[in-house]
């Protein structure tokens, strides 16, 4: 009996809490996205969807998962409550990443290989914007007063800053070598970039759009090769910043006001891509070669658990 | 030419170009002749895989402990499924005492490391050897076609049978090289393989310190 009661008070607290978070991964060679839950950090379900899935994003709601199904040339939408493919969204030639207006009513897509920013009205379902960028359009960063888009193209090595009502370019900044991603700070005074194959991320100042700081990375034991910046992620309160170093297995820790590196967290192989949850007390990456992906506790900057997906996990998104 | 050996013939044009350039963004310091999509990293770095205790100063000091010495090529043996040598490397560790887990679960891995590196230095040395053969092959099939060309001018001259026979030998090369060139994302799989048995070996070590 002595046990019966904690027991109960378990349960009576679980059915009193708001639903768990689900963790959305996207397998690229799997063709599937995988479910995780984010409490017990256990797999609830693997979903088939389009071929080579990458780029992954949530509706502002969470009814709703934006698929880059890549090789299918195709957004595709998961209603997230039944799992069930709603319908596709134009998105032009190999969308790789994608990320959404802060209302949700548009989709910005990167095309990869006809170097363009695809914007989508998801609501009438149609292509309403092709904006010409640089060679390999890649990374996708909205600012939070929705008013910039910032894509990075890879080969041309720059970040594009393309203003969202006229879907012009008003700024190119040079940065290192295969920038990957762009990430708003949540004030919107910065743009991160990082640089895969420059192995840096740089910060730029959103106002006068100059980098003002640019982090790079020393592990011990680590060819400096090996450390290839992909995602990237900012706690709102600008406390840390979380950066994904690809075949160095590690997750970067950034102090987001100082920007000194902090530690560097064995995770999985290849990591790729990175999310929080909706309080920001645990962020997920994707770990590609290693097939799983892995929890990190922000508060104790500890890796607390890595789970096994589908093959060669790649996007990753949470719903509250 | 048939479709079939058009088809066969681009293969062998592809064969002759290493991966990063078919890919368009050759990575620093690649052999020209790197066949796989995989990046070219010709030595694992232990910071990449092992995050644990320091491991000990002198090479091949897990050699000496008789029970580490054992396990190491058991654990690494591909016959082995990688959920079974992972379970075993647990079992390893939590069977050693508390005061003597950090030290010797960093010799296991230890030898784990550098037995590791040494099959996939052979491995790597190996895809080389398969991209350079394949790489031959194709050179001597653009030679037959070349030498075929010149036959057919001399058809009238009754050479037949002898451009017959030399058509047959290129569409054999052309078989050869197109079932080997088939293989080759298996073999470019091989390292990939390795290392995730290593890193999950490691992360399970890791996780009973």
């Amino acid at each position: 009996m002595r046990r019966a009661i904690p027991l109960t008070l378990a349960f009576a607290l679980a059915a009193g809490t708001a639903e768990a978070s689900e963790i959305f991964v996207s397998n690229e060679k799997g063709n599937s996205i995988t479910i995780v839950d984010g409490d017990t950090l256990t797999v609830k379900e693997t979903v088939d969807v389009g071929n080579r899935p990458r780029g992954i994003a949530l509706s502002p709601d969470g009814r709703f998962l934006y698929i880059c199904a890549s090789d299918d040339d195709t957004i595709q939408v998961m209603d997230t409550g039944t799992r069930k493919i709603l319908h596709t969204l134009p998105s032009g030639p190999d969308p790789e990443l994608l990320d959404l207006s802060p209302d949700g009513k548009l989709v910005y897509a990167a095309n990869e290989d006809d170097n363009m920013v695809t914007v989508v009205d998801t609501g009438q379902r149609v292509m309403i914007s092709e904006i010409p960028v640089g060679v390999e359009p890649e990374g996708m960063g909205v600012s939070h007063d929705g008013k910039t888009l910032v894509n990075t193209s890879e080969t041309t090595n720059m970040a594009h800053f393309i203003d969202t009502d006229t879907y012009e370019i008003t700024d190119n900044v040079l940065v290192d070598q295969r920038p990957r991603f762009a990430e708003f700070t949540s004030d919107d005074a910065e743009v991160w970039v990082s640089a895969e194959i420059g192995g840096s991320v740089s910060v730029i100042d959103n106002e006068t759009r100059a980098i003002t700081h640019k982090i790079t990375f020393e592990i011990p034991g680590i060819a400096g090769e090996a450390i290839q910046p992909v995602g990237i992620r900012i706690t709102k309160d600008r406390k840390y910043a979380f950066i994904a170093l690809g075949p160095a297995n590690r997750v970067a820790v950034v102090d987001a006001q100082t920007y000194e590196v902090q530690d560097y967290l064995l995770v999985g192989q290849r990591v790729w891509q990175l999310a929080f949850n909706p309080d920001e007390t645990m962020i997920y990456s994707t770990n590609g070669v290693s097939n799983d992906i892995s929890a990190i506790d922000v508060e104790n900057l500890k890796v607390v658990k890595s789970v096994g997906v589908g093959r060669f996990p790649w996007g990753v998104a949470v719903k509250g | 030419m048939k479709p079939h050996h058009a088809a066969l013939l681009a293969v062998a044009l592809g064969a002759a170009l290493p991966a990063a350039a078919q890919q368009g963004t050759p990575q620093k310091g690649t052999p020209t002749d790197w066949p796989c999509v995989q990046v070219y990293v010709p030595e694992l770095s232990l910071g990449q895989v092992w995050a644990g205790p320091a491991l000990p100063d002198e090479a091949g000091a897990w050699r000496d402990d008789p029970e580490v010495a054992r396990l190491v090529p058991k654990l690494l043996d591909d016959a082995v499924p990688a959920e079974d040598a992972t379970a075993r490397a647990e079992d390893f560790a939590k069977g050693v005492p508390e005061a003597e887990r950090e030290r010797r679960l960093a010799l296991l891995f230890q030898g784990l490391f550098e037995r590791a590196g040494v099959e996939r230095g052979n491995m790597f040395a190996g895809i080389r050897r398969f991209a350079d053969k394949q790489k031959a092959l194709a050179d001597r099939i653009a030679e037959a076609n070349a030498k075929l060309r010149g036959m057919r001018l001399d058809v009238a001259a009754g050479s037949q049978p002898e451009m017959e026979a030399a058509r047959a030998e290129r569409d054999w090369d052309l078989r050869v090289l197109d079932d080997r060139q088939r293989l080759l994302p298996q073999v470019c799989e091989q390292p990939v393989l390795l290392e995730q048995r290593l890193f999950a070996l490691g992360r399970a070590l890791q996780g009973n310190l």
